[in-house]
């Protein structure tokens, strides 16, 4: 039942079982102070004009007529040697007179319904020097009534306020939720042809405003992923189209031409070069979608990352050394990393791969392995090839992404290389990066979590 | 050697039988998995080449069901590349050896041959070709009486051609066998280009008769004049 009630009924009746609580608590409470201030009222009158009496009775020496002169506004009787000795006009008229002899008196204080429903509250005394006794008695019928009123109007007060608690309650509730009901009808038109489109924020600081700019920043997010999936679609079908269309207009060029072996040969050499070309594409989007599905087998383990780094330098070096350049490599002493060696591999082949074909001829290459000291591993590749320029170093590990248009794909480059060294290295957890360097040339750090 | 070509891409069977007859091979093709398993089990072939993604029956279930028949033929898988796990259930089932699509015919030549244990890579301690000798134990090459000093990998690379000689061996074969690449994502081409011309400027360039040969767009091969 509760489950099929709209938000703003919910809010409406809490608002208004929290507001019977609390006015219910009030008035309990505001009743009983009030009866208990009464109470204490009534006492210390009561105490106040028995005192009087039995100090005029005292300094008389019992003499019950002194006492005649304090009013008739009292309400009291005297009983000497057990008899009566004095009572005032209003004790003579009470309507207990005739009930008296019933009504005892066993405590030194108390109190009595009348059957018209009056109230009284009696303090018995005595001086026993002069074996008197002292009846004091006063009329709190009055106060009862303020009491009561005050009970009638707080248990009448409570029905008015729990209509206008809901009423408002309905009202306000409606106001809070018809911002949450714009903000799912807009969030309703938004798709993802229209994901630029944002909520509006009215307030930036209540919780409507926070709920739809925490939204605005999921579309933020969103409407990037697929501004990249896009572009990436874009750009790998551009890839995809350029050796086809080499292949296509080869093999065309060649059937066109004179029935020649030789020239059909070197066509389908061609065609062949560029399915190598397609194949290769193909092989790195294919890395890519593994990691992007979280699909690639990754067995991290703790390795010697100078041996690996060694090793990608051995394999490597020729390209470096078939263009005259210097290519060192520096270890610190021991550098342990934890990684899965084969992915890690790649991501290091594939920078300095960069590297190397970036950096002109006669060149200086510099791979450096170090330990840093709050445990993680570094490895830093360094060049003097043109760099990469500030704005440039995120962007170029974008898929497709590529500095120089032209060039790289001459190079046998797929445009992926430095994406797939970035997912390599995330994969196991490290960051890459490219960082600024004194002088001209690239430096690019791959940090992994140590062993 | 007659070899079962249960492939259901008719061009891809096609250039593999095309292929394998010239190399000598009986070959027949089997367009689908209920053809080819029925072939399978009535006839004796050396040799199976199984793809694994086939309509009707798949490549797994005839690959099983021939196995618990007992049957011996050696088979060898075609799968493809995002498959990793077919490829390990396929070697799990009983294939004797996998190739991923799309491959390279001097690869897939080159696994027939060694499952079929014929015309084998040579385990030949020496190797010759034309005025060309290779020592395999003392890693010693001598080309017309003289001695050419190689690197480690030029030498591999060598003997690994000299051994699959008058057949081209393919980037891929290269790549993985001497390399060990175990993913093709690696940047091994202009690796193995410069390495394939230092061999060349060593064993080739002093000499009138070159060994050495590109294959432009499929490989190298090692073979003497033109054929």
């Amino acid at each position: 039942m509760m489950k099929k009630l709209s938000l703003r009924w919910r809010l409406t009746l809490w608002n208004a079982s929290v507001l019977i609580v609390v006015l219910g608590m009030i008035s309990v409470g505001l009743y009983a102070v009030m009866g208990n201030k009464l109470e204490a009222h009534v006492d210390a009158q009561l105490d106040d004009g028995y005192g009087t009496v039995e100090t005029v009775l005292r300094n008389s020496g019992g003499d019950a007529a002194n006492v005649r002169h304090l009013g008739q506004g009292m309400m009291f009787r005297l009983n000497q040697r057990g008899a009566l000795a004095y009572q005032t006009e209003a004790w003579k008229t009470a309507p207990w007179v005739p009930v008296f002899s019933e009504v005892s008196f066993s405590g030194a204080s108390g109190s009595w319904h009348s059957s018209e429903g009056r109230h009284f509250r009696f303090k018995k005394g005595g001086i026993p020097e002069y074996d008197m006794e002292i009846l004091f008695a006063a009329d709190t019928t009055d106060r009862l009534a303020s009491l009561r009123s005050l009970a009638a109007i707080l248990i009448a007060a409570i029905p008015l306020a729990l209509v206008m608690s809901l009423q408002g309650g309905y009202f306000l509730a409606g106001r809070a939720v018809s911002h949450i009901g714009a903000l799912s009808w807009k969030a309703r038109e938004i798709t993802a042809e229209r994901l630029s489109e944002r909520l509006p924020v009215h307030n930036p600081d209540d919780e409507i405003g926070r709920l739809a700019a925490a939204f605005n920043g999921m579309l933020s997010r969103l409407e990037d992923s697929f501004k990249r999936l896009r572009r990436f679609t874009a750009d790998a079908s551009h890839e995809l189209r350029t050796p086809l269309t080499a292949m296509r207009s080869v093999g065309e060029l060649a059937l066109r031409g004179p029935e020649d072996v030789s020239v059909c040969r070197e066509a389908i050499a061609s065609m062949l070069e560029e399915v190598h070309v397609l194949t290769q594409l193909t092989d790195h989007l294919l890395v890519l979608a593994r990691g992007d599905a979280r699909a690639a087998t990754i067995a991290p383990r703790p390795m010697d990352l100078n041996a690996l780094v060694g090793g990608v330098v051995d394999e490597l070096g020729i390209l470096a050394e078939d263009k005259n350049q210097a290519l060192s490599a520096t270890f610190a002493a021991p550098v342990s990393g934890i990684a899965d060696g084969p992915t890690l591999r790649q991501a290091i082949s594939n920078v300095l791969h960069n590297s190397i074909r970036y950096t002109p001829k006669n060149g200086r290459i510099e791979i450096r392995t170090s330990a840093t000291t709050d445990g993680r591993a570094v490895i830093d590749i360094l060049d003097d090839g043109p760099g990469i320029p500030a704005a440039e170093r995120e962007r170029v590990f974008e898929r497709f992404y590529r500095l120089d248009k032209a060039r790289s794909r001459d190079d046998g480059g797929t445009g992926l290389g430095l994406a797939i060294a970035r997912w390599a290295v995330e994969t196991n957890e490290g960051t890459i990066l490219f960082l600024d360097k004194q002088g001209p040339g690239a430096h690019c750090r791959i940090t992994l979590p140590s062993a | 050697m007659r070899i079962l070509v249960i492939e259901d891409e008719s061009k891809v069977a096609r250039a593999i039988r095309k292929g394998l007859e010239s190399e000598g091979y009986d070959v027949t093709i089997a367009a689908t998995g209920e053809d080819g398993f029925f072939l399978a089990t009535t006839m004796a072939f050396d040799l199976i080449v199984l793809d694994l993604l086939l309509p009707g029956r798949s490549g797994l279930e005839i690959l099983e069901h021939l196995r618990k028949q007992h049957c011996p033929t050696p088979v060898l898988i075609l799968t493809a590349r995002d498959a990793v796990e077919d490829r390990v259930l396929g070697l799990n089932t009983g294939a004797d050896d996998y190739l991923v699509k799309p491959f390279a015919f001097p690869e897939l030549e080159a696994r027939i041959r060694a499952l079929t244990r014929r015309g084998r890579p040579e385990q030949a301690l020496k190797l010759k070709l034309a005025d060309l000798e290779v020592d395999c134990l003392a890693r010693k090459v001598v080309r017309n009486g003289r001695e050419i000093d190689l690197t480690a990998k030029e030498y591999e690379l060598l003997e690994y051609m000299l051994r699959y000689r008058e057949h081209v061996v393919s980037r891929e074969m290269l790549a993985r066998d001497i390399w060990q690449a175990v993913d093709r994502a690696t940047p091994l081409d202009n690796v193995m280009d410069v390495h394939i011309a230092r061999l060349r400027q060593k064993l080739d360039a002093p000499f009138e008769k070159k060994l050495l040969k590109t294959i432009r767009g499929v490989g190298f091969v090692m073979q003497e004049g033109n054929g």
